[in-house]
Order: C-alpha cells, then structure tokens, then sequence
C-alpha cells in the first residue's frame, strides 16, 4: 500500500494539469488545482502546515481526475484525494447525504418527500447539512417507465452467456428506465443477467474520503459477483471504483465497452435507428476514470439516421461530482451553466451521457430552462434506436 | 511594512475580497513554481481582472513598499514568480481573454492570464498559430511567455518569443499604464521587457503575431549507435541549409526511461534518437528538404530512418520527445530539469562532461534537448527528501553550467536566472556586464520591489532570503 | 573626423571632456540630427575586421566597424551570409539611397529594416561588447544562439543609435549561403530620389500604401511590409517627418524621433540617464 507521501511525492509539479481542472478554470486560484492541493496536501502530511488548512481547498475538489491523463508524470490524484480526505474525517453532514443516497429506501423517502414540495428547492434543513451556501441543487425526479414492446425471441440470437449487472443505489431509484434499457440491450448481444446484487459499491464513500464504508460495501460486491462472470456496470462513478479493486478489477467492464465488444453495432445497423439530432457529454468517471471516449461514440454513431453534433469540453465536469452540488452549490451550479451553455450550442434536443449524477444534474438545468432539451443514458439512447423515443 | 491585515484590507479594496486570497492554505499554494527548491509564501495573492486593477495594486505597493511578484500558471522553472520576500502576488489568471483577432494582418490581442495554446485554437479555423511552443504550452500563460522569452522545440526555425511580440502594454515604474510597441522609431522596449523575468514592470496585454501554419510537413525519428553520430548529423543538416521546424535529441537514459514508463522500444542499440522536422508551404520542397536530412542521417551511420508523413505518424514520432520528461518523473520521486546552451559543435564533448558529472555524484541524470540550438536539458532524476541528494543535485547542476560558459554557451536558454542561477549568473558576467543589465533594471524597477531578489537581486532582504532556502531541503 | 585604431585610442578620445559624435562609415548621414558644435566627431570604422567565424556553429564574431561589404565576402567564403539587405537585391544606386551600406555597427545602430520577416537583427545579434560612457567596457549575450541570461542588453542597443553606448565587438548568427527562409523579392519604385523615410506597416497597410505611394516609393518590400519612400512622398514638420499621404497603420522607422508616444520619450528620457548620465554619446540624437 502506498503512502500519501508516496503519491504526492509523484507530482513534478509541472503543471501540466491546470488546465484540465474546471476548479482551476473557474476561479483562476492555484489552491483549486490539481498541483495546489497535491502540495498542500504534501505539506500537511510532513506536518508543515494544518490538515484544516487543506480542508477548503479539497472539499471544492470535485474529484473528476480530469487531472490524471493530463500529468506526465502519472500521479494517482484520485486515490490520494480519497487518502487525504479519509485522513481529514467527513463531515456529519456529508456523511448523512451519502447516507441518503446510497440507502435505496432512504433516497426513496428523500425523493417521495421531495415531490410534496411545491418549489423543486431542496429545503434548507437538508442543504444546511452539507453547506452554508443557498442550495442549487433541487431533489431529483424519478424517471417514469418507457413504454417499450416486450422482447420478442425469435427477432433475437440465442443465449449464450450471462453477466452481473450492479444495480447500486441511486441509479435502481432514480434510473429505473436505464437499468431496463441495458437489461435489453444485454439481451439483444446474447446475455442474461444474473439475479445477484450486492447494493450499493461504495464508489460514493470512497470518492469522499470514507475508506473504511467503501471498503465494506466493495468486498460485498466481491462475494455476491462470485463465479468470474463480466461484471457489466453503467454508471461510471461506480464503474470507475471497482476497476480499481484488484480482486475483480479485470472482470469490470461498462456498459459501452460489453455492448460494443459483443457485437451491438451490427445489431444497431440492422434495426430501425432514430432520425435525431444529438450530442454527447463525457462523465469524468468515464473519460478521466476509465479512458472510455470512445466506445460510448462508436456505438451511438451506429444508430442508423442519427446525427451527432460535438459537444465543446465535453470532458469538462457538469458539477454533479457525487455530491458536490450539495456541498459546493456555487461553484456546482457555475459549472452546470457552462456545460448547458455548450449542450445548447449545439442545436441538439437530445443530450446523451453515461452517469447518474450528472444525469441528475443535467436533468435539473433541462428541466429549468423549459424542457427543450432531453438528458439521456447511453442505455436509453441506444435501445431506443430499437424501440422506438419513450416520451 | 503594512501589517498582514492592513495589506488584506487595502487589497480587498482595490479588487473586492472574492479576488484576494489570504487563508493560510490557499496562499502555501504559492510558496513556488516549477523550480520547487526555493520557497516562499506571499502574504496576499491578489487576482485583478483589468488593466486598471493591476495599476492600483502597483501604485499602493509603491507607496507602502511592499514587494510584488506577477505569476502566470507557475510554470517557470527557475523560481521566478516566487514571492521571494512575502509580499503581495499578482496573478493573471483572471486576465486571461483575447481581446481581438486581426487576421489580415495576422496579429492577435489578449490579456497576460490567456493560455499560450488558446491563443493557437483561436486562429486554428484560419489556418494561423502562435509559434512559440513552450512544452508547457497547454497551460502557461502570454504573460509567462514574455516574461521569459519562452522557446520551444519549433523555435529553431520561427524564433523565440520576442519575435513575435509585436506590443505590449505594462504598468509602469511609476505607476502609470503604458504601451510599447516593437521596431517602432523611439528605443525598442519591448526587446528588453520580453525575457525580463517579469522583473520591469507588470505586463497587461500585449499583440502577438501570428504565424501562417505550414501546410506540408515531415517529421523523422533518426536511431543513431551513438551520440557522437547524432551531434554530427545535427551539424551537417543545419550546414546544408536546410532550416528544420525542430531539431530534437534524446539519450540513452531518456529512452530506458520511457521504456521503463510506457513500454516504448527502439532499435537494438540506440543510444540517441534525434527528431527532425521540416515543414513549409510546398510539400515537394519539404519532401527534399527531409531527403537531405535523412541522407545525412544514414552518412553518420543511422541505425533505423522512420518519415511520418500523417498527422497521426507525426503524434506517434513525436511521444519519444513529449513523454520523455513526463517518463523520468515516473520513475524517480522528483526531477530537476536543467538548462544550459553550448555552440552546437560542443554537443559530444559536453554530454560525455554531463556523464562524467552525474557518476561523481552518484545521480541519474538524462539528456532530452534542443539540439539545433545547442540548447541542453540535462534532466536530474532525485529524492527532495533526502537533503545530500538535493546538495548533490545543486552541485552537479552548477558544474554542469560552468562548463556551458566555458565553452562559450549560456546558463540558460529558455528556463531564466529567476533566483535559481543569480549566482551563475555572476560566474558569466564581470562586474562591469552586470552594472550594464542592473541600469536597464534601474529604468524599470528602481526600489527592487518588482519581483524583488530575481535576475539582479538588488534588494536587502535577499540576501537572507538565499541564505534560508540554499541546500535546505523540504 | 577621429578613427581610432584601437579601444585604448577611443577611451582616450573619450577622456577628453567633450561629447562624442560618433558614426560608422558616416553612410546615414541624412537620417540622423546634426551633430552639436561642441562634439568630437568620431568614426568607429577604425576598429575593423573579421575575429572569428564558427562556420559549425554559424557563429561569427567581428569588430563593428567592419564594413558590411567585407564582412559579407568574409562569410560567404564559409558559405554564410547575414540576410540583410543587399546591393544584388536592390541596385547599387538604391542600396546607397537606402543608406547601404556602411559598417556592421552601424547597421544595428540604425537598425536597417530586415529583409527576412522573422529575421531582423535583434535575433541575429547574440552577444556584444559595448564601450560605456565611463570608458569602461562591458559584455552582454554570448556565442549560444538562443539564451536568456539576463537582460539582452545587446537586443535592446539595436535601434539606440549610440545614444546609450557604443558596439566595439558583435556576435552574430549566420546563415547558410544556399538555404534559409524564402527570399523576400524587392520590387524597384518608379523615383530614383535618395531614401529619407522608411515605413513598416501591417499588410492591410501595406496593400493601402502601394496604392496610394506606387509612383514615389523607392522601395518595397512585401514581406515584411517595408516602404522606403524618397522626397516627394513627404511632409516635413520639424523633426517629424512623415509620409505626405497617411498611410494606415504605418510606423516610421527612419527617421527616428518621428511620433514616439510621450510615454515612450519619458522612458528614453529615464534609460539614458541609466546608460549615459554624463551624456557623452550623440548628444541630441533622437532628441536626447
């Protein structure tokens, strides 16, 4: 196990990574970058200055490891920062909100809540809790269920294999048309998937700094996802985090990188396609996580009538970042404008990605400027190239 | 001196307090640049976002006498936007807009904090670029650039940075904004300003030209068996005319480096790589150009000639150079990456010298560098937490650039003095050279307080301020 | 006219109390103020010759009272040349009316407009040994073709016009006799009149004073946008001669002293009192 010395002491301190941070960007401020807070986060540990000292700069983190492909010199930004904040504590009133979120029927009585209440805001009891600023963030909105044909076997190839699917937390509530999307899609390429389900991985936890959750909550994962079958993920945060467990790491695949290795743009190319225009945003999970740029494009280009416009800094976080719209909801909803400046720059209706936070989040901005614009799971996009829009 | 408050409030004034920064961690964020031996910590980071700003913040640091440091993205590597006497920090990161694009004329307006590679995607659509390419160029700043006459690997051919300032606006020993313009008929201020290390006068905004991008262009990877064959062909190829676009060398130790790192491989043998570029608006001419470089290169005995001619090609040939650095960080916990330049036919004899300097003090030391220009960057491979190691790094490093002056070269090419090599400096210039450069300071910078204790250290808390941080390490 | 043949020579003029007048090989005469009666007139083409030439390097090193023409027969048998202006581009008659050729010192003094965009000599000039006036003598650069050691106190002489101290030794870079940047092609004007005007201009500028100027340029230079205008094209006011017909974006490179900002003249003002507090050098040059 390396030490936080050990990766801190990686950085050159080139850098080469400034511009990669969208809090750097924002704000202009060295103690909002990447190098800054390695430094910062060295010199606390040396005990050259305060743990508290460090606490503003990496609570604004939004932990996107954005950082990461651009330093030279391959520093683990994302799991110093997750040792530098274990080594901080989370706060009480982050630890409630992961809480919240990670406890499927906690979220669900959040969210039930939320609905009774007329002005979309979160309360301030429950925005307090996180930070002093005026929340941003409203309660998010369960999808409602798409109105899809049933399956029909003879129009699919046969059987041959199986797969986990991680269901997790927020994504089985909030998502629910998603988790559907990717079970046909699965179906479509030959693969069923297994009834096993170990809840939520811990991704949330580990992002904020709680190792020892995380660490419980992943070993789960690893005794419920037993038998060496693919573990098929589609939300990035948690994808992300479970390829870097070494017990399973080589078994973890998103979803775009399964469908498209087993053969989804053949099927793609033979079914219907969709005449829209669209543009896709790169999840940090994803992109800066996991180097998956790719995959998710190469799939979507294949549905058949499509076209995609690109998106400008399309890896650029949305804000979402876990929870960060409820602990930083200025600099959150700062870069929320900046992302929906660009989605509608493009002229798309539709803009697909492969998160739920930022799923969440871009829903909430969509949702605020009229509904014109619909934010979409790579899941949903693709089995609607199949099936038909669901709106 | 203003106490730390009063310094705050007056700051917080002139700018609004979501411009200045003052909370213990946020300011330990600047204790230094690149160059991570020397540190200071500022006592307030102002960020202005107009012209107007910055002459205020001048104006009251003149008259309280208190030091201040103008600082990009920090990229520098010699120390020079550390505060070095804890004074105030200008940065200008949020002047970071172009202002203007004048394509016609080729000539583009943006404010210090603008992104050096920003400046290129902005005119990319009209097929122009900004030519100095410091391998920073993703993040450092235009203000950065000028302050240091910034190069880069295609410099050898479109000039360093001071070619292609075409005005630039500052504020002044006084106080008072001002705009330079280059070649115009009064004394050209902009030569002496560009490279100034930031140390005369505070520069705002300034008109780069801009630089037609060739629309043919080669780039060749050369594997030589030794280094000896690469100098002699960087030689031959400059000597027959042909001006490539960059001209690159890599040691034997950069490439076990990256094959270390990244898994890279190169012929069986190689002890040098060189990189050559040619580019230019007519393909076939840059096709014969390339010929003549490549059949140099198989005189002096070149294992392996690879001519990418995509843009694809190019990338790939050009990961050897990029990564090179990058590599070493990989595999030492810290790196310092020298710089010294040395007339282009003393190449074999000092890179044995830079060998034989590194087995003395028992250091890892690669070579990755502008050979063209005679321009080398001995790469110093250490642990920064182990003081012997960062005394015998100082050391090497100093012998190093001794010996660049003897042989007729310079301490530094592209990185500057900043406080790293003030003491070099004094080894490569008499008493009367030095009174010389300090009167071009006295124009600007008459009270030192404009990036105190850098290039010509003039001020008396300098002193101290060496004596502190020299051989100390974290 | 004095012509020291030696350093020691030029200090001992300079010993004496009265200011120094100094010029090449005097070929710019037209360009400059009048010399003031008190002053010694001065010629630095004593101290002439070729030092050294690094044609590896393409480095060469002479005294700067050596004359252009000598200095470029001397590269050229090391197949090198400086990418000046030269009498084979424009005609002997137009190289003297430009005030070509004249000596390597006075070339940078006067900062003759380059040929070559990118190419001018403060590029090419990398190091110099500069007299003060204290009589001491002091080096700036090196023979390194690119370095940032300090202040480029020799770049930024280019262009003074002995005003602030005078060249004894330049090192400069060369270039290959057969290759280099694309050749700028000088198109012959209509008049014959002598130069006294140069403009550099931006290429809108440029475009817009080729029509307005075609028939009384001397010279031109498209690529790095450079008019050298003879008498009829110009208005006198003083000192400040400009061009008749305003030509837009247009800087006046000779003669100096023409529109410098106030700005600007302050801060000349200030470096000659740091350079040559005693104003020793060309006293009223550039109205110093």
């Amino acid at each position: 196990m390396k030490s936080i010395d050990d990766l801190a002491s990686a950085c050159i301190r080139c850098g080469f990574c400034l511009e990669a941070c969208p809090t750097y960007r924002l704000t202009g401020e060295e103690s909002e970058s990447p190098r800054g807070r390695i430094y910062l986060i060295r010199n606390a540990d040396a005990g050259r200055i305060s743990w508290l000292d460090t606490r503003p700069h990496l609570d604004r983190c939004l932990g996107c490891r954005a950082c990461e492909p651009a330093c030279p010199s391959g520093v683990q930004y994302g799991a110093l920062l997750e040792m530098a904040r274990e080594r901080l504590g989370t706060p009480p009133g982050e630890r409630m909100g992961l809480a919240a979120l990670t406890r499927p029927a906690l979220l669900k009585t959040a969210v039930a809540l939320g609905e009774l209440i007329s002005t979309d805001k979160m309360p301030s009891s429950v925005s307090l809790l996180f930070s002093e600023e005026p929340p941003t963030a409203a309660v998010p909105k369960v999808q409602a269920p798409a109105e899809w044909p049933p399956l029909l076997e003879r129009d699919l190839p046969p059987i041959r294999g199986e797969v986990h699917l991680l269901l997790g937390c927020a994504m089985r509530v909030l998502f629910p048309r998603v988790h559907e999307a990717t079970r046909r899609l699965l179906r479509r390429v030959g693969f069923r998937v297994t009834a096993s389900d170990p809840g939520c991985c811990g991704a949330l936890h580990a992002h904020a700094g709680a190792l020892g959750d995380a660490h419980e909550r992943v070993a789960r994962v690893g005794t419920e996802f037993d038998g060496g079958l693919p573990i098929v993920v589609n939300s990035a945060g948690c994808g992300s985090w479970l390829k870097e467990q070494p017990e399973f790491a080589d078994r973890v695949c998103d979803l775009s990188e399964f469908l498209l290795r087993e053969g989804l743009v053949e099927a793609l190319a033979a079914g219907p396609g969709l005449p829209i225009t669209a543009t896709y945003h790169d999840a940090c999970h994803l992109a800066h996580g996991q180097g998956i740029r790719a995959e998710p494009r190469e799939l979507l280009a294949a549905i058949p009538g499509a076209t995609w416009v690109p998106l400008a800094d399309s890896d650029t976080c949305c804000g979402s970042a876990g929870i960060y719209n409820l602990t930083q909801p200025t600099l959150a909803r700062r870069l929320l404008d900046r992302k929906w400046k660009a989605v509608e720059a493009t002229g798309s209706r539709i803009v697909v990605l492969g998160n739920p936070g930022c799923h969440a989040w871009l829903a909430q901005a969509a949702r605020e400027r009229g509904d014109r614009i619909t934010v979409v799971h790579t899941a949903e996009m693709l089995e609607a190239s199949f099936s038909g829009w669901f709106e | 001196m203003p106490t730390r408050d009063a310094l705050v409030d007056a700051m917080e004034r002139l700018v609004g307090a979501d411009a200045v920064l003052s909370q213990p961690g946020a300011l330990k964020a600047y204790d230094c640049d690149a160059y991570s031996l020397d540190r200071a910590t500022p006592r307030v980071v102002v960020l202005p976002s107009s012209r107007e700003q910055v002459r205020d913040i001048v104006r009251w640091c003149l008259d309280a006498d208190v030091p201040f440091t103008p600082r990009g993205a920090g990229t520098g590597l010699s120390g020079g936007a550390m505060d070095a006497l804890g004074g105030v920090i200008l940065s200008s990161k949020r002047l970071n807009r172009i202002l203007d694009i004048d394509v016609p004329n080729r000539r583009l307006w943006a404010q210090a904090g603008a992104v050096n590679l920003h400046l290129t995607q902005a005119v990319e659509a009209d097929r122009l670029h900004f030519a100095p390419d410091p391998s920073s160029q993703s993040v450092c700043t235009l203000g950065g650039n000028i302050a240091e006459n910034s190069g880069g690997p295609h410099t050898l051919k479109y000039g360093v940075t001071a070619q292609h300032i075409l005005a630039l606006t500052l504020v002044d020993p006084d106080g008072e904004i001002i705009t330079l313009e280059a070649g115009g008929p009064g004394f050209d201020f902009v030569s002496l300003v560009v490279g100034s290390e930031g140390t005369l006068g505070i520069v705002t905004d300034a008109w780069v030209r801009l630089t037609p991008t060739p629309e043919a262009v080669r780039t060749a990877l050369i594997a030589f068996p030794t280094v000896a064959g690469a100098s002699q062909a960087v030689a031959a190829i400059i000597a027959s005319g042909v001006i490539p676009a960059a001209l690159e060398m890599m040691d034997r130790q950069i490439l076990a480096a990256l094959r270390a790192a990244f898994g890279l491989d190169y012929p069986e043998g190689t002890d040098a790589l060189l990189l050559v570029e040619c580019d230019g608006c007519d393909a076939d001419e840059v096709d014969a150009e390339m010929a003549v470089a490549a059949s140099i290169a198989n005189d002096q005995g070149a294992l392996q000639v690879q001519i990418a001619h995509t843009r694809a090609e190019r990338a790939a040939l050009w990961t050897a150079r990029k990564k090179g650095i990058g590599a070493m960080g990989w595999i030492a916990p810290t790196i310092i990456t020298h710089d010294g330049v040395i007339p282009r036919s003393k190449l074999p004899e000092m890179l044995e010298f830079v060998a034989t300097v590194a087995e003395e003090h028992g250091l890892m030391v690669a070579n990755l560098f502008h050979a063209g220009d005679g321009n080398l960057h001995p790469c110093i491979a250490f642990d920064d937490r182990d003081p012997a190691q960062v005394e015998a790094v100082i050391e090497a490093g100093e012998k190093i650039l001794r010996r660049c002056i003897e042989l007729g070269g310079s301490v530094s090419g592209e990185h500057g003095i900043g406080v790293e090599k003030i003491d070099l400096l004094q080894e490569m210039f008499t008493a009367d050279d030095l009174r010389l450069q300090a009167d071009a300071k006295r124009i600007f910078n008459k009270g030192g307080l404009c990036n105190a204790c850098k290039v010509l250290p003039n001020q008396k808390g300098c002193l101290e301020h060496r004596r502190r941080w020299r051989g100390v390490a974290t | 006219m004095i012509r020291p043949t030696s350093v020691a020579e030029l200090q001992a003029v300079l010993a004496d109390e009265k200011p120094l007048w100094v010029c090449g090989l005097d070929t710019k005469r037209r360009f400059r103020a009048a010399p003031p009666p008190e002053a010694t007139l001065v010629s630095m083409a004593g101290l002439a010759g070729v030092i050294a030439i690094h044609p590896e390097d393409q480095v060469a090193v002479a005294w700067a009272g050596t004359p252009l023409v000598e200095f470029q027969e001397a590269l050229a048998e090391h197949g090198l040349r400086l990418p000046i202006l030269g009498e084979w581009r424009m005609g002997g008659a137009g190289w003297h009316a430009a005030g070509m050729p004249g000596t390597l010192g006075g070339w940078l003094a006067m900062d003759m407009p380059h040929v070559w965009p990118g190419y001018g000599p403060r590029r090419l000039l990398l190091g110099a040994t500069v007299l003060r006036g204290d009589g001491t003598i002091a080096k700036a650069g090196s023979q390194a073709v690119k370095s940032v050691a300090g202040y480029d106190i020799h770049k930024f002489l280019v262009g003074t016009r002995g005003t602030l101290a005078l060249f004894l030794q330049i090192i400069v870079q060369a270039l290959p006799l057969g290759g280099g940047p694309p050749l700028v092609e000088y198109e012959s004007g209509v008049s014959n009149g002598p130069v006294e005007a140069i403009l550099t201009t931006t290429p809108t500028g440029f475009a817009d004073a080729l029509a307005r100027h075609a028939s009384i340029t001397v010279v031109r230079a498209p690529a790095t946008q450079t008019l050298w205008l003879s008498g009829s094209a110009l208005a006198g006011e003083g000192d400040r001669v400009v061009a008749a017909t305003p030509v837009r974006d247009a800087r006046a490179v000779w003669p100096g002293g023409a529109r410098v900002p106030h700005a600007e003249r302050k801060l000349m003002g200030m470096a000659k009192a740091a350079f040559d507090p005693e104003r020793r050098f060309n006293p009223g040059e550039l109205g110093l």
